[in-house]
């Protein structure tokens, strides 16, 4: 009986050579799997499109809100095909990739105005962190020291690697979920009235006003550009990639919509204390504590990792540029410039207000967010095209 | 003789070897002898032989064929390597005119006997328990594992201590990388000397500062037994009954080897609890502090009120407080620990209901917070390897709960989640499988399956085979 076994043992050895067990292993030649990006695409879809964005919606254009969301939510969506077909048809990175097609002065130009883009991104993103709990959850917040313990994080992400983003992305996605998923009962449960956010774009200058400004908040999808190259995926990644941006964007937009028909018609009631992550007319009441509340705190996790992203690729772009991969000097430095726009620039609300809503950022914005998959795209394209005429060069040579 | 005295030169206190002069026909030598670590008897018997052999020997060779057939010998001419024998325990013989040396082997050392570990007791399962001798150890782990697979590489660490290292490892299952690479990092450490396996564990980390264990250590045959057949590489230091194996992921921290001789469902049951118990600990004052501080308005009103009244007085803040309480409760953990066991009954008494209770009385800290505290120490104790570290991170998450509330304490255990994430000791991911995600691998981590069930060995240690059963 012992024989059979070791014999059992013994062929299964046979058949799954070293060469075999290492794809069935953890062994990683890539940066991320195709989970974790599955999983990355659904966070970046709905972080900060549900943080304070329906709030600003909302306070421009009333109830329509949620409309102006949606189209946001679908541009990104437009743009995330180009990004997953380039992560798909690419097996070099971004900053290679644009090295081989562009040349190594045209990449260093293009990856620093996508820097700076992303480093745009990323304060935004920090500033939405800081308003949150500046209004909501710390009574006596400062921020200028606040944001020190917020920068500790994002310099760690700086440091280390995309695989460890995207592990820690993997590791919070269920906490996320299901802080989501109480959230959603709450609303759901307590109920809201449809009819409140209903006709639908009765005031048109208002709607196209808030349309235009504020764009600052596409172009979450951009980040992705790192995982060009760096990501093992299988056959049907792509499909689960694009169905949990579909799936992101819509519990954003669901949100939004609960939103707009609790304050779309009394918007001047409306500012950051009462944002869809702190539900207070919602609220389940004193009995079992403010539930609701702890949910959404324990979901803005999803931003801190967006943000977390948003510095990683910043960091990764002054990387490329400066051709140095002194990453902690990088890191240490983004967040000495991140500290300074936040505590400096940024002190005001309105002031923070007027920069994502001018007229520079309106046109900018949605440029750099379609721009960036679609040069990515063209340049997977012409480097490919590439590849294969060197390869059948090379074939002709030899023959 | 010169080729004794030779020997003895390389003794600061030549005292410490005993020679015992014979004459075997016309030739005579020496028998040098550790007294400490060889057996008496068999120097005497060795020497009686010689003395009354009737057959005329000439060379060394000629001695070890007739006169020292039962014992186990080797002849060597290395002055060093003799040394080295003899400090091990062998003897030396030394024939006048002859360069080379006979090194017979008669270590004998006075060893405990093999009783359960302290550190890993069960109810059920196996009672044995390694010792602090490597030929009973290896020898229990033999008995365990009867393959020709089973691979027993030998070295030696320590330029004084010459501490005998014994690498182990299932040829046929583990990853030739990892096996290189353990064997890499032992040969690279030039040290004076191993006293116990603890002394090996910072040079086979990755990352040797960290605060979390990248390593396994086990003093139970049947856990290094089942870590082998996983794919992993044992390394059993000579003097030290700890095991340590690698790779290493966190799940092994939660895993007890009781586990696996219940009933799987509540080996499930218990593992969960470990979990729970983990996070419990870790966070649990933290969020106290956090909540009082800060967050009062997330507090259920009844429960707040309840609170409010234990409070109320007190002259310490929330953070004061946890923290005196914490560093109250480190202080009686840690003299418990170093106290005889005599007086340890006395100092519970004291530490826990005298100092507690009158705390709470005098109105210097609140019951709340003696009680958040205990649940949480009490929960730290549910995984016993992880008690340092986690008392560490225990208070700095107090700390930053206290001054940064919600929001510093998210970050924190982001913080702490990203550095683990960023561990990937010998190709194994240290989260797995929760990240990256092998579902396969579920089965051993907050599951404890049927064996039957599982059929592959686990995904996150890299190995050759991955079948485990037919």
């Amino acid at each position: 009986m012992e024989t059979t076994q070791q014999q059992t043992n013994n062929s299964a050895l046979g058949s799954e050579t070293t060469k075999n067990a290492g794809t069935t292993n953890t062994r990683e030649t890539k940066q991320a799997s195709g989970k974790q990006l599955v999983a990355i695409i659904f966070i970046l879809a709905m972080a900060t499109k549900m943080f304070l964005l329906p709030i600003f919606l909302i306070q421009s254009t009333g109830r329509d809100g949620y409309i102006i969301l949606a189209v946001y939510g679908a541009f990104d969506l437009v743009t995330l095909i180009p990004m997953i077909i380039t992560i798909k048809k690419c097996d070099v990175d971004f900053f290679e990739l644009l090295s081989s097609v562009l040349g190594k002065v045209g990449a260093k130009i293009v990856v620093a105005i996508i820097g700076l883009f992303l480093f745009f991104k990323l304060n935004t993103a920090v500033a939405e962190i800081l308003n949150f709990y500046g209004t909501n959850v710390l009574a006596d917040f400062d921020t200028s020291l606040m944001i020190i313990v917020l920068l500790v994080f994002l310099a760690a992400a700086g440091t280390h690697t995309l695989r460890s983003l995207s592990r820690l992305n993997e590791i919070i996605m269920p906490i996320i979920v299901v802080c989501l998923a109480v959230l959603v009962a709450i609303v759901v449960l307590t109920g809201f009235d449809l009819g409140n956010i209903l006709p639908a774009v009765a005031d048109k200058k208002s709607f196209i006003y808030a349309l235009i400004k504020h764009p600052a908040w596409v172009g979450d999808f951009t980040p992705l550009v790192l995982f060009i190259g760096r990501t093992k995926t299988k056959k049907f990644t792509w499909c689960f990639a694009a169905g949990s941006g579909v799936i992101g964007t819509g519990i954003a937009v669901f949100f939004a919509i609960a939103l707009s028909a609790a304050f779309g018609n009394v918007p001047m009631l409306i500012d950051s204390t009462t944002n869809l992550s702190n539900i207070l007319q919602f609220s389940v009441g004193n009995v079992y504590g403010r539930l609701d509340m702890f949910s959404s705190v324990v979901w803005s996790v999803s931003v801190f990792i967006e943000a977390a992203l948003f510095f990683y690729a910043t960091c990764r772009c002054v990387s490329f540029v400066i051709g140095k991969n002194a990453h902690l000097i990088i890191s240490l430095c983004t967040c000495v410039a991140t500290y300074v726009v936040q505590v400096f620039a940024l002190t005001d609300p309105m002031i923070f207000s007027l920069a994502v809503t001018s007229d520079a950022c309106a046109v900018i914005t949605p440029v750099m967010a379609a721009g960036i998959p679609v040069l990515a795209l063209v340049c997977a394209l012409i480097y490919n095209k590439k590849q294969k005429n060197n390869t059948l060069a090379a074939g002709r040579k030899s023959a | 003789m010169e080729t004794a005295q030779r020997i003895l030169d390389k003794f600061s206190t030549p005292d410490n070897v005993v020679t015992h002069e014979f004459k075997c026909g016309k030739r005579s030598g020496v028998l040098i002898v550790q007294p400490d670590l060889s057996d008496a008897a068999t120097a005497r018997a060795v020497v009686f032989a010689l003395e009354n052999m009737a057959k005329k020997l000439d060379t060394l060779d000629d001695f070890n064929r007739y006169a020292l057939l039962e014992y186990d010998v080797t002849i060597s001419s290395d002055v060093d390597d003799c040394v080295n024998k003899l400090l091990n325990g062998d003897m030396l013989l030394c024939l006048e005119g002859e360069s080379r040396y006979a090194v017979i082997n008669a270590r004998k050392y006075t060893t405990r006997g093999i009783t359960e570990p302290p550190t890993e007791t069960v109810m059920r399962g196996p009672r044995e328990g390694f010792i602090e001798d490597l030929k009973t150890n290896l020898s229990l782990l033999e008995r365990r594992l009867k393959t020709p697979d089973l691979a027993i590489e030998r070295m030696e660490i320590g330029r004084k201590s010459k501490t005998a290292i014994a690498l182990c490892y299932l040829s046929s299952v583990a990853d030739e990388k990892v096996i290189k690479n353990v064997k890499k990092r032992l040969e690279k450490i030039d040290i004076d000397g191993i006293v116990d396996s603890h002394y090996l564990v910072p040079y086979i980390e990755e990352k040797p500062l960290s605060l979390f264990n990248q390593t396994g250590l086990s003093e139970k045959p049947d856990i290094v037994t089942a870590k082998l057949l996983e794919g992993r590489v044992a390394i059993f230091v000579d003097g030290s009954p700890m095991v340590i194996t690698v790779p290493f992921v966190v799940v092994e921290e939660f895993q007890s080897g009781e586990d696996y001789y219940q009933r799987s469902t509540h080996g499930t049951f218990v593992r969960l609890l470990r979990y729970l118990g983990l996070i419990l600990a870790l966070l649990l004052p933290g969020l106290y502090v956090a909540l009082q501080n800060f967050h009062y308005t997330l507090i259920p009103v009844r429960f707040m009120i309840t609170l409010m009244t234990a409070i109320k007085g007190l002259p310490l803040s929330p953070l004061a407080e946890t923290i005196f309480v914490l560093l109250l409760f480190e202080i009686i953990r840690e003299a418990s620990v170093r106290m005889p066991r005599a007086v340890g009954m006395a100092m519970s008494i004291v530490g826990a209901l005298v100092l507690g209770e009158t705390a709470v009385s005098a109105g210097i800290i609140s019951s709340p917070a003696v009680m958040v505290i205990a649940l949480s120490s009490i929960a730290l104790f549910t995984v016993p390897s992880m008690i340092g570290s986690m008392s560490v991170l225990r208070i700095i998450f107090t700390l930053i709960g206290g001054l940064c509330g919600l929001f510093g304490l998210i970050l924190a255990v982001l913080f702490t989640l990203h550095y683990i994430c960023s561990l990937n000791a010998y190709d194994a991911p240290y989260l797995a499988p929760f990240t990256p995600l092998v579902y396969s691998d579920f089965k051993d981590a907050i599951e404890r399956s049927p064996f039957p069930t599982m059929k592959q060995r686990p995904k996150s240690i890299p190995n050759n085979n991955p079948t485990r059963q037919a």
